[in-house]
């Protein structure tokens, strides 16, 4: 080559790849070395273990555990249903066990389950050793495990929720559900949320930022397309149904009155918050498996995916558009005509996405030679079933039709077959698929056929039916019907169905029970001769070096990559700075940038999930006082384990492999910490925007009982000091790089102040309301301007935490020029509560007052 | 409950699908819409795997032609763009036709949906409550009403599917359902809103009837309950149980607005909102244990009443048509 | 940054079409009678640009997929594809406004 690369994304200089792969033998002790320091857990480690290997598999454990258990609730609920007037589940209990099944199956067991095939795929299959914030995701899990399964006891109890998954009040009002049942739902599935936003940081900053050298965004395999998509709609979708559940407790806890029509509050809200979320929710749980689908079919027709890019589109057009389709699970309620069509024709444009990505699949067949074996039956058994499950969606798209099917057993056929097509089956396309890439031995191909075809044919028994008797009037969630009404029939078909599919699912865990053994030194290989770096040869430091990438299917078209790679010929073929470290790299080009040193196991994550858990556990059963306690205590182990971060390397710059040298501490967009904050603080603010429009909404339905707002002094006092905040939030940082002998007490003092400010502002706020007579309890809008400032208080009292936090490191002279990270981090933490504050001040302070 | 008792009405058959039977101008063009959509999505059905069967089992040059993304742009983007675009067209113009507002004149009938179930109160022209019934709503044939659709505790929703689709009774709104029967008839509808407890058991029967049939039953409806003189037995025990708290029976002092209006609740179809047939003993029956019958609903069981007084204030109730 | 507007760009537009449809019917929907004359024209203008501006971009991102490395080619046909997906779904998503539905 002669001259310089086309401008690179990062000023990298690309010629320095045909260095790779190096020749010659790699220096005794190196390898012995990255396996000491990535060695296996003993005893206690197996629960503060972080490598994904281990959590990953811990993960998806746990979500098919719940599958299992929420299937075991609908046995019942079928067991209820086969006969009219049945005796089996007494009517409490029915209400019980379906809010249940369909609460554990979309929460506990859907969105954790592909999560967890994240977390155990992604970094091989990028070429990384591991995600970059292990311990975050291991929190997630322990937080999901332990909030997950008190969750479920809640049912031996009779303390389950008994309001339908989705909730709706009044219905879950303290007037209509008096006991603690809906506050487990409200506060025990809102926590998990918290789970899976971590989960959600982990994969977008992991995809982006962690991929093998040369993996630019053309050659990023497309389950990693996926799952990055799925991530971003997880931190847009997640935050609406957070508020909601914030709110619905804070009405039944306080009395605050957002969804009572008596003083001014609108069932409707809840709807809208709640669907907001509810729909792109199930497209977080379509795109993974959609995008295993994309993976396994490719490698059982053991030939590339046709038309790869029009699928990416999909994903992304899908990410997109699924946030336009709420309000079609609201058609029936009155809304205005404009609306409603607005609704359907996005409802239909959410469709082409999927029908591109199943002809893709089908000309992807057409183009290879398919195999039969289990990962083929169930990708093929998936496409039939999800096509079909489409097809009744469109049908549901259409308004007219939707009022008839609406709330019927039509709809329940429609999404268990696009639920079960499109995730279910791919799932367990993706565990035989997988599993030899865990597992010593792969699963059995024997015990597998009959896996697919009781679950398939048990499929079609269940729900076919249900799509006549839904239009011969049979409503959802009864939990018995008259007999002579011809729903008999029907219902015993189904009810047999389902015995047949749980057939299928018990044959699956005996399969695994006699075949699946993970952790062991060696696994049973490329069963299924996938092209993906997940292939490659691994210990449970991942690759032994992290390859240069030049193609989508790299096992395929880069020869000898395997054993180059074993070989140490590539980046990182050891341990530079003697401890765990992977590279991270820019989004675009994946081009190496620095080196990120990651953490080792302790058991403080573990104790902060406990914590976490046990604050909302006992505050669903009002031990309020032993939950204040649980939560300071996860404070506390959190601030512990944050301790443990932003220590530079003795190093400053290593060696990563051929004499290429990288730095070993990055701060700013470069930097994996500085995306996952910001990632944060965009679930944070989506949380404001649905907050904002709740204002509105509820605006509008008590448009002449809106009071005004207390004094402009107030206003101006309070806007002052925040924007004083946001200021001196920037200029820490600022400061900091930029003056080494004063820079580190001057960006302490900034941020004390600044912390300081917050708090000043928001106390002179919550006076002027207060002293104006704003009662939250009598007026809705009351309820939200008092949520929305506790919300503000909420990030002004963690801003204070981080501050002192910040005080405390500068105490310990840990902040310095050249290690700017944890005030740089806070700085943008103290900077967006400002912008918030300011948000919420000119909302409720300017609107609609200041229109007039 | 036996398993093998008749349903509570006739109307409540299954068969044919009520929602592919339309008995109106409302729901005939969402039944047409309904073949229509079926028809489509069996085609698409059939050439998807049609093409899946080719995609697999077909010699190479099939497969050849199959294999590559023109398939996915012929099949996958333009021919949806243009199905979705008509089938589009077709709901949005449907949808507008079926969103008309009442006309000024329609008959108007505001039901309340509570738990679990139906307050029914016929308005005259000026929007008043002429009078109040429940469980059962009488309509005219022949011209649309308008049921003004409310709830004072939770979200309900009235369904009637061989007279349209359904539509939610949510607090603090109100609704308009517009509905018509083209010929006099019984048509079964149900709750399709889970409302908690029985939800299962909120039902109601629509009898529509002809128009000057339908001017005479509400005069009678209107008027006061008129029981023969030998039934003062019943409505002695009807009194000394305390019903009228929570009930009334227009033309005594039976004034509760708790429960259901009971004036003509001998003339209804139905027991305990589309539960029971309504004959002497299902409502001996239900006033004895509803609760057996129907868990959860607000009316307690009434144990203390047995035997001839039960029978007493069933006949008494019975005759009230 | 720049990239990933570039790649989103269509699909923003659609965004920023939904939100303001949605803003103009409710708006619409609170507003009396009398004052619901401008949300007709405002929509109409607001649908006009949005689609505009997708299939310009579309253009502009076709007109790039065909020089630069195999991964800016790759973006620009994702960025054209996206952006007539987007003009597709604007359109359907202004008919019910346009048909004059209230």
């Amino acid at each position: 080559m002669s001259g310089p690369p086309e401008a690179s994304e990062t000023g990298f200089d690309t010629a320095l790849y045909d260095r790779f792969p190096t020749k010659g033998r790699r220096p005794a002790g190196e390898l012995a070395e990255l396996e000491r320091i990535w060695c296996a857990p003993r005893r206690w480690e197996w629960i503060t273990v972080i490598n994904n290997n281990y959590v990953g598999v811990y993960y998806v454990g746990a979500a098919m555990l719940f599958f299992v258990l929420a299937g075991v609730l609908a046995l019942l609920m079928r067991a209820q249903l086969a006969l009219p007037y049945n005796g089996v589940l007494p009517q409490e209990t029915y209400n019980q066990v379906f809010t249940m099944h369909g609460t554990v199956m979309m929460f506990l067991f859907a969105v954790p389950a592909v999560e967890a095939l994240g977390v155990l795929l992604l970094p091989q299959m990028l070429g990384a050793r591991d995600l970059p914030f292990p311990r975050l995701s291991a929190y997630a899990f322990w937080a999901y495990l332990i909030g997950g399964l008190a969750f479920f006891c809640s049912l031996f109890f009779g303390l389950a929720p008994n309001g339908g998954w989705f909730m709706y009040p009044p219905l879950t009002s303290t007037t209509y559900s008096p006991g603690i049942n809906a506050d487990f739902w409200l506060l025990g599935i809102g926590f998990i949320e918290i789970s899976a936003i971590a989960g959600a940081i982990e994969i977008i900053v992991g995809v982006l930022k962690t991929r093998a050298p040369g993996m630019s965004l053309d050659k990023l395999p497309i389950f990693a397309w996926a799952m990055l998509v799925f991530a971003g709609m997880i931190i847009i979708a997640f935050p609406s149904v957070i508020l909601a559940t914030t709110l619905l407790e804070l009405e039944r806890a306080l009395g605050w009155p957002f969804f009572d029509a008596a003083r001014g509050g609108d069932p409707m809200l809840w709807q809208h918050l709640f669907w907001f979320f509810g729909h792109p929710e199930v497209y977080i749980i379509f795109l993974p498996a959609a995008g295993a689908m994309s993976t396994i079919v490719p490698a059982v027709a053991r030939t590339p995916l046709v038309g790869h890019w029009l699928v990416v589109l999909a994903f992304l057009a899908t990410g997109f558009i699924s946030f336009g389709v709420w309000a079609h699970h609201m058609f029936t309620t009155g809304m205005p005509g404009v609306s409603i069509g607005l609704f359907s024709a996005a409802s239909m444009a959410v469709s082409l996405p999927a029908g591109v990505q199943v002809f893709a699949w089908i000309a992807t067949v057409a183009s290879g030679r398919m195999r039969f074996n289990t990962p083929g039956l169930f990708v093929l058994g998936s496409l039939l079933v999800f096509v079909m499950g489409g097809l009744t969606g469109v049908m549901a798209a259409m308004v007219p039709f939707d009022w008839q099917a609406h709330d019927t057993y039509f709809i329940v056929a429609h999404l268990h077959y696009v639920l079960i097509g499109g995730m279910v089956f791919p799932l367990f396309a993706a565990i035989y698929y997988w599993t030899p890439m865990s597992s010593a031995r792969p699963l059995s191909e024997r015990l597998g056929r009959w896996v697919f075809w009781l679950m398939f044919a048990g499929m079609h028994l269940a729900f076919l039916p249900m799509h006549l008797v839904g239009l011969m009037g049979m409503p959802r969630r009864i939990y018995t019907y008259a007999g002579g009404r011809d729903w008999e029939w029907p219902n015993l078909i189904s009810t047999l169905g389902a015995f047949v599919f749980a057939a299928g699912v018990l044959i699956w865990i005996i399969d695994m029970i006699r075949n699946f053994r993970p952790f062991g030194p060696k696994d049973a290989g490329n069963v299924y001769e996938g092209g993906g770096l997940e292939w490659l040869p691994t210990g449970l430091y991942s690759t032994r070096s992290i390859p240069i990438v030049r193609s989508l299917y790299p096992l395929w078209d880069q020869k000898n990559l395997g054993r180059d790679v074993a070989a140490g010929r590539y980046f990182l073929p050891g341990t530079p700075t003697g401890g765990r470290e992977t590279l991270v790299t820019s989004p675009i080009n994946a081009e190496p940038q620095h080196l990120l040193p990651m953490p080792v196991p302790s058991g403080w994550h573990v104790w902060a999930a406990v914590f976490t858990a046990g604050f909302f556990l006992l505050l669903t059963v009002q031990a309020y006082v032993a939950s204040v306690a649980s939560g300071m205590l996860a404070i506390a182990c959190v601030l512990r384990w944050c301790w443990f971060l932003d220590h530079p390397q003795k190093q400053r710059t290593v060696d990563v492999g051929a004499g290429i040298e990288l730095s070993t501490y990055a701060t700013g967009p470069s930097s994996t910490g500085w995306w996952a904050m910001v990632t944060t603080l965009v679930v944070g603010g989506m949380v404001l925007a649905m907050s904002v429009f709740s204002y509105v909404f509820l605006w509008s339905r008590n448009m002449e009982a809106w009071r005004p707002p207390p004094g402009t002094g107030s206003l101006a006092a309070a806007g002052a000091m925040t924007l004083a905040a946001g200021v001196l939030a920037w200029l820490a940082n600022h400061r900091l790089v930029r003056d080494a002998r004063h820079g580190p007490w001057q960006a302490v003092a900034m941020i004390l102040l600044s912390g300081a400010l917050l708090a000043a502002a928001f106390a002179v706020d919550l006076t002027a309301w207060r002293g104006g007579g704003l009662a939250a309890k009598l007026s809705a809008q009351g309820a939200i301007v008092y949520s929305i400032l506790s919300w503000q208080g909420f990030f002004v009292a963690v801003s204070a935490i981080m501050a002192l936090y910040v005080l405390l490191r500068g105490l310990f002279g840990y902040v310095a020029a050249d290690r700017p990270a944890t005030v740089q981090l806070v700085g943008l933490f103290l900077g967006y509560t400002a912008g918030q504050g300011l948000v919420g001040l000119g909302l409720m302070r300017l609107f609609p007052a200041g229109l007039s | 409950m036996q398993t093998d008792a008749p349903p509570a009405h006739d109307s409540f058959k299954g068969w044919p699908p009520p929602a592919m039977d339309p008995a109106g101008p409302f729901a005939a063009p969402l039944n047409s819409l309904t073949w229509g959509l079926l028809a489509v999505v069996a085609t698409v059905l059939a050439v998807v795997v049609v093409a899946l069967a080719i995609a697999l089992f077909a010699p190479r040059a099939w497969r050849r032609r199959l294999g590559g993304e023109r398939l996915v742009w012929v099949a996958g983007v333009a021919f949806p763009v243009v199905v979705l675009s008509a089938l589009l067209a077709w709901g949005l113009s449907l949808t507008h036709r079926m969103s008309e507002p009442p006309r000024p004149g329609e008959e108007r009938i505001r039901v309340t949906g509570e738990m679990w179930w139906w307050r029914v109160a016929y308005l005259d022209a000026g929007g008043a409550e002429a009078f109040q019934d429940a469980n059962e709503i009488h309509i005219p044939t022949g011209r649309p009403v308008a049921l003004e659709l409310e709830s004072t505790d939770v979200i309900h929703s009235l369904w009637i599917p061989r007279l349209n689709g359904k539509l939610d009774m949510i607090p603090g709104r109100r609704n308009i359902l517009r509905v018509q029967a083209d010929k006099p008839g019984e048509y079964g509808a149900q709750c399709a809103e889970f409302c908690g407890g029985p939800h299962a058991l909120m039902a109601l029967v629509v009898v529509a009837h002809a128009p000057a049939d339908y001017e005479a039953w509400k005069a009678r409806q209107a008027a006061p309950a008129a029981p023969s003189p030998n039934q003062a037995a019943g409505k002695a025990v009807f009194d000394r149980a305390g019903c009228g708290a929570c009930h009334a029976i227009r033309g005594t002092d039976a004034n509760g607005l708790a429960g259901p209006d009971l004036t003509h609740v001998g003339a209804r179809r139905t027991l305990g909102a589309g539960v029971l047939p309504n004959n002497a003993g299902t409502m001996a029956g239900w006033i004895g244990d509803s609760q057996a019958i129907k868990p959860g609903n607000r009316m307690p069981a009434y144990p203390v009443l047995k035997g001839r007084e039960l029978r007493e204030v069933a006949t008494y109730l019975e005759g009230l048509k | 940054m720049k990239a990933w507007l570039q790649l989103l760009g269509g699909l923003i537009v659609w965004a920023v079409h939904f939100a303001g449809v949605y803003l103009i019917a409710s708006l619409a929907d609170i507003a009396p009678p009398q004052a619901r004359g401008p949300y007709g024209p405002v929509l109409v203008v607001l649908t006009l640009a949005c689609v505009a501006v997708a299939v310009v971009l579309a253009i502009r991102a076709w007109r790039g997929t065909r020089d630069g490395e195999p991964v800016d080619r790759f973006r620009a046909r994702l960025a054209a594809l996206g952006s007539a997906v987007a003009a597709v779904a604007i359109v359907w998503q202004s008919a019910p406004a346009l048909a004059g539905f209230d």
